[in-house]
């Protein structure tokens, strides 16, 4: 038998407790004051007779609840042999897992971890299956099982050695759940010509820092073949503080400078807690004065470094003064503020809050990154410019010259999208867009007012109302609105319809763009649409989803894939990206992403049209250099077998891991039950005794 | 006039009627303790046989010329049309000695009062009983050393002195009889009654030399042990070391074992103290602290009722 904690063993010795309280407590403890010890004889205490042990039997049933209970806590289990190594003479198969992630570039971890690799490799016997990965973003297979058995046996371990000395941690951050779920599943795979899984063991070599994601393993059923033995590499210098971009959305304020924000934290392990933090230049010194920071461990805080005016040239921001500096630069993209041209066409003014184009005028969306100019164009005056590849978004309000009508179903057929406020003198206008036969169009004015009913919330114009949080539409109110017949207009989709059955929002495709048609205005003297909280979540929903305005994010992480979508260039062709490095990738509009930003920098982007810039920076959870706590793995029902012996780096030549062993058998749960029965039968017992003797009292004098 | 001391006398059962002794000694006031046992022993005469007697009996003489008529008792004459005298106070000659020892032995007890808490009640309601009848009442208390004398007298706020004065705590390393007795021999020349209260837990040979010095002198001499039931029977359940409360000496005892022996000589010399009151004319009483107070009077009283007379008469 052995034991999970035997250090619990010694709860035993307790044993002796209730012996030595039995001699000792009979003779000293007790003290009675009497009145006079004149009768009374000296009475050397008798040891022998009066600690004599009088109940045999109670004293055995309390030493065997005591050696029971503290046997049970030291987790005893019999070792068994376990599948994987029923048969000794199997060869082993195991995954060497090597992590290089980013924070695997902290002094001489990376050598540390590719030297313990190499150590096992060597060590594997020649009928053993060994594969090489390594992981970090994504896991990739440096040598797997078939190349390994394909390899003459004396040439495999260098081979794959050699591989791996090609390797360098890179700059992605550690998917250790992601690493780890593909190793269990080839593992578990059945290997060809047998007729159960191979099983076999995992040797993970990381520094499991706190940052590593693991979460993917919560839930994950884990193969009952497959263990993992940790090999930990733990840096010569502890502590790290690392800075992470903190973007502020907020519309600019009147003469405020554009600044970028920066989060910045100090690990708790840290020693240092003087920083300098400040725009740099390629070759890592400050362009401008730094700010000093004052940082202690385990603490974070924001910074605020204004642009530099001069130009857009100093795109990183450099911190000083820490131990690690693998984080210790962000790089940002200059500001760049996309105009959208809105177009409204339509005989209003922009002061007359009767007519829509006042309330449009206040509703459009505006922030840091995005300025949307509206352009009235009333009936009289020329055809707006807009260039190819410019976002803009057309609005237009019933009747139309033809003219303006003929340049919108222009629009819509390159790719935009407009909004039409119809009424019944449009019916021509909406013909000439939409390019079809003239649709008739009449006035409704209900009784009392109509509601929108039969919202399509899966469009993605309404997707953001979806929540039933969202979701009530009862409260705006019709006056009147335009009856037409969406059937009338090939391909269109009804997105809502009022309580009467009519169409009130309907999406009409034109050529590459769509038209997006209003039954009623949004002005008070129409509905009450303006003059509610879903007006304004629509327009920025519509500019959004007709392509006009793309905010891209202001960063993305090394080894995250890069949508073009995401950054405007969706048009067609390919799209050009220039590394930080000054290579160049090409991204087909098939691939739809960039995916081989594995480098922090800054990355510049060309379409047919547009360019665009875009910072690529390091994980900021690969900053989060704190080991990972020891049982977490365990937590996550992982069976792990941590480093450190002879054993333990060999599955082979021992039995499956002893906490799995015993959490199997849990005989702790049959010891913690004879030892309840042995406290029941001397509490009865104990019961009986005390019936038998006679309590003692003084008797009434 | 020998002494029936005895344990049996002692652990007799208390009267329904009598006050209940554990009710009594909760009452914090010595002098309300002794108020009570007092008014309980008035109120039981009303229905005791021994109605009447006292140990000084107030009475009336035929008025005679030259008597002061303020003395006269007008409700006698009222109802019998003739002149009495009522006799004054002062006029007893009964003086009584109160001699309670308050050594450390006596602060033991098992039942929630100590037997000195006891002995002083029974000496205050002595005390209080003489007094109310007219009787000069002293005190002399004592532990190793003489600690308190208040010499007989029938004063108005003597009881209170008295009182005061047994109201103090124990003392003293160890009982000693023989200076208080010798001392109180050497002071009261006149013949007195001597009430001595203590445990006696004592050695008794030189005890006897003052007792007789005591006797010899004339004086009525009542000896009250004071004894906690747990002396009576060393009852305690346990082995421990025993600590003597006045010496603070210890001694492994272990009770199954030495009670035979400590009974065995507890009543020897119980045995020997009878012995020597019955030689030396002395009345002992022995009583445990469970008994009730006034019941001890009454059995004192009884005893008195039997001899008291004859003591008086020869008093006069």
């Amino acid at each position: 038998m052995n034991f999970l904690a035997p250090l619990f063993l010694l709860g035993a010795l307790a044993v002796a407790a209730p012996v030595v309280f039995h001699l000792i407590r009979r003779t000293t403890r007790d003290r009675t004051r009497f009145s006079s010890l004149l009768f009374l004889q000296p009475d050397p205490p008798r040891l022998t007779q009066r600690s004599r042990i009088e109940n045999w039997l109670l004293l055995l049933l309390r030493a065997a609840a005591l050696v029971l209970l503290a046997l049970a806590f030291a987790r005893p289990f019999l070792r068994t042999e376990t599948p994987l190594n029923s048969n000794p003479g199997k060869n082993r198969r195991l995954v060497i897992l090597v992590d290089t992630s980013a924070s695997m570039q902290r002094d001489g971890l990376f050598p540390a971890a590719r030297e313990k690799a190499e150590e096992l490799l060597r060590g594997a016997g020649p009928g053993d299956q060994a594969a090489l990965w390594t992981f970090d973003a994504t896991t990739r297979r440096l040598m797997d099982f078939t190349e390994w058995t394909a390899l003459p046996a004396e040439s495999r371990a260098a081979t794959a050695a050699g591989r791996l000395a090609e390797v360098k941690p890179g700059w992605g951050n550690t998917q250790l759940a992601a690493a780890l779920t593909t190793a269990a599943e080839r593992l578990a795979e059945i290997p060809p010509g047998e007729t159960s899984p191979g099983g076999g063991e995992i040797i993970l070599i990381s520094d499991f820092q706190e940052g590593s994601r693991v979460e993917g393993l919560q839930g994950w059923e884990w193969p009952r073949e497959v263990f993992v033995t940790s090999i930990a590499l733990t840096p010569k210098q502890t502590g790290n503080a690392g800075l992470q971009l903190a973007p502020d959305s907020s519309p600019l304020a009147a003469g405020e400078a554009p600044q970028a924000r920066v989060r910045l934290w100090n690990a708790p392990d840290s020693t240092g807690e003087q920083f300098q933090i400040g725009w740099a230049a390629t070759g890592g010194a400050f362009t401008g004065p730094a700010q000093d920071v004052v940082l202690p461990p385990g603490q974070s805080k924001v910074v605020s470094l204004p642009w530099p005016a001069a130009s857009a040239l100093p795109s990183r921001i450099l911190l000083k003064g820490d131990t690690a500096s693998f984080d210790n630069t962000v790089f940002t993209a200059p500001p760049a503020v996309v105009e959208v041209a809105a177009s409204y066409f339509g005989a209003e003014s922009l002061t007359d809050s009767k007519k829509p184009l006042f309330f449009l005028n206040r509703a459009l969306p505006e922030s840091r990154q995005v300025s949307v100019k509206l352009n009235p164009v009333p009936p009289e005056a020329p055809l707006p410019v807009i260039l190819p590849g410019q976002p803009a978004i057309f609005f237009a309000n019933g009747a139309i010259p033809p003219a303006h009508a003929s340049f919108l179903h222009q629009q819509l057929q390159s790719g935009r999208t407009a909004l039409l406020i119809l009424s019944a003198a449009a019916a021509p206008a909406l013909a000439e867009i939409t390019g079809t036969a003239a649709v008739p169009l009449e006035e409704i004015k209900p009784a009392t007012y109509g509601m929108l009913s039969e919202i399509d919330f899966k469009h993605p114009l309404l997707v953001p109302f979806a929540d039933p949080r969202f979701s009530d539409f009862t409260k705006i109110r019709f006056w009147h609105y335009t009856k037409f017949a969406a059937t009338a207009l090939p391909g269109s989709r009804v997105l809502a319809r009022f309580d009467s059955g009519d169409p009130a929002l309907v999406e009409v495709p034109v050529g590459q763009g769509r038209l997006m048609v209003l039954a009623s205005g949004w002005q008070p003297e129409a509905s009450q649409l303006a003059l509610s909280s879903k007006f304004v979540p629509m327009l920025s929903s519509l500019l959004e989803w007709s392509g006009a305005v793309i905010t891209p994010p202001a960063q993305f992480f090394a080894g995250q894939a890069v949508a073009l979508n995401l950054l405007g260039l969706t048009g067609a062709g390919p799209v050009s990206v220039r590394h930080p490095d000054g290579t160049t990738t090409t991204v087909t509009p098939e691939a739809g992403a960039f995916t081989a930003a594995t480098q922090p920098g800054l990355y510049t982007a060309t379409g047919r049209t547009l360019t665009k810039n875009f910072a690529v920076n390091l994980d900021p959870a690969e900053s989060r250099t704190l080991p990972l706590p020891t049982d977490e793995l365990d937590r996550l029902g992982v069976p792990v077998r941590r480093a450190g012996s002879r054993e333990s780096v060999d599955p082979s030549s021992g039995p499956a891991p002893a906490v799995e062993t015993e959490s199997r058998q849990k005989l702790w749960r049959w010891i913690m039950i004879a030892a309840l029965a042995v406290l029941l039968i001397e509490t009865l017992l104990a019961g009986l005794s005390a019936r038998r003797v006679p309590a003692p009292g003084g008797s009434a004098v | 006039m020998s002494a029936p001391p005895s344990s049996a006398n002692a652990t007799a059962p208390p009267p329904a009627s009598r006050i209940d002794t554990a009710a009594l000694m909760s009452i914090r006031s010595l002098e309300w303790r002794a108020r009570a046992v007092v008014e309980g022993f008035w109120s039981g005469l009303h229905r005791s046989p021994y109605h009447g007697f006292s140990v000084e009996f107030t009475e009336y003489r035929q008025y005679t010329p030259g008597d002061d008529p303020r003395h006269l008792d007008w409700r006698v004459y009222a109802r019998s049309d003739r002149y009495y005298i009522r006799k004054f106070e002062d006029e007893t000659n009964l003086r009584c000695h109160l001699l309670v020892d308050q050594s450390h032995s006596m602060d033991f007890g098992t039942l929630g009062w100590t037997k000195a808490a006891y002995a002083a009640t029974l000496a205050a309601t002595l005390a209080r009983f003489l007094h109310l009848q007219g009787d000069a009442v002293g005190l002399l208390s004592f532990d190793d050393a003489l600690r308190d004398y208040l010499p007989a007298r029938q004063r108005v706020g003597h009881l209170r002195q008295i009182i005061i004065a047994l109201d103090k705590p124990p003392g003293g390393a160890s009982t000693n009889l023989i200076k208080p007795i010798q001392r109180i021999t050497e002071m009261v020349r006149k013949r007195a009654l001597m009430v001595v209260i203590s445990d006696f837990l004592t050695p008794l040979d030189e005890f006897e030399r003052q007792l007789v010095s005591l006797t010899a002198s004339g004086h009525e001499t009542v000896l009250f042990q004071v004894l906690d039931p747990a002396e009576l029977t060393l009852d305690f359940a346990t082995p421990s070391v025993f600590e003597d409360a006045e010496s603070g000496r210890t001694l492994y005892v272990d009770p199954a074992a030495a009670r035979a022996g400590y009974l065995a000589r507890f009543r020897a010399h119980q045995e020997a103290l009878a012995a020597l009151c019955r030689k030396l004319g002395a009345v002992l009483h022995v009583l445990s602290t469970a008994r009730p107070l006034e019941q001890a009077l009454t059995d004192f009283f009884q005893d008195r009722l039997k001899r008291g007379r004859l003591v008086r008469r020869g008093a006069r």
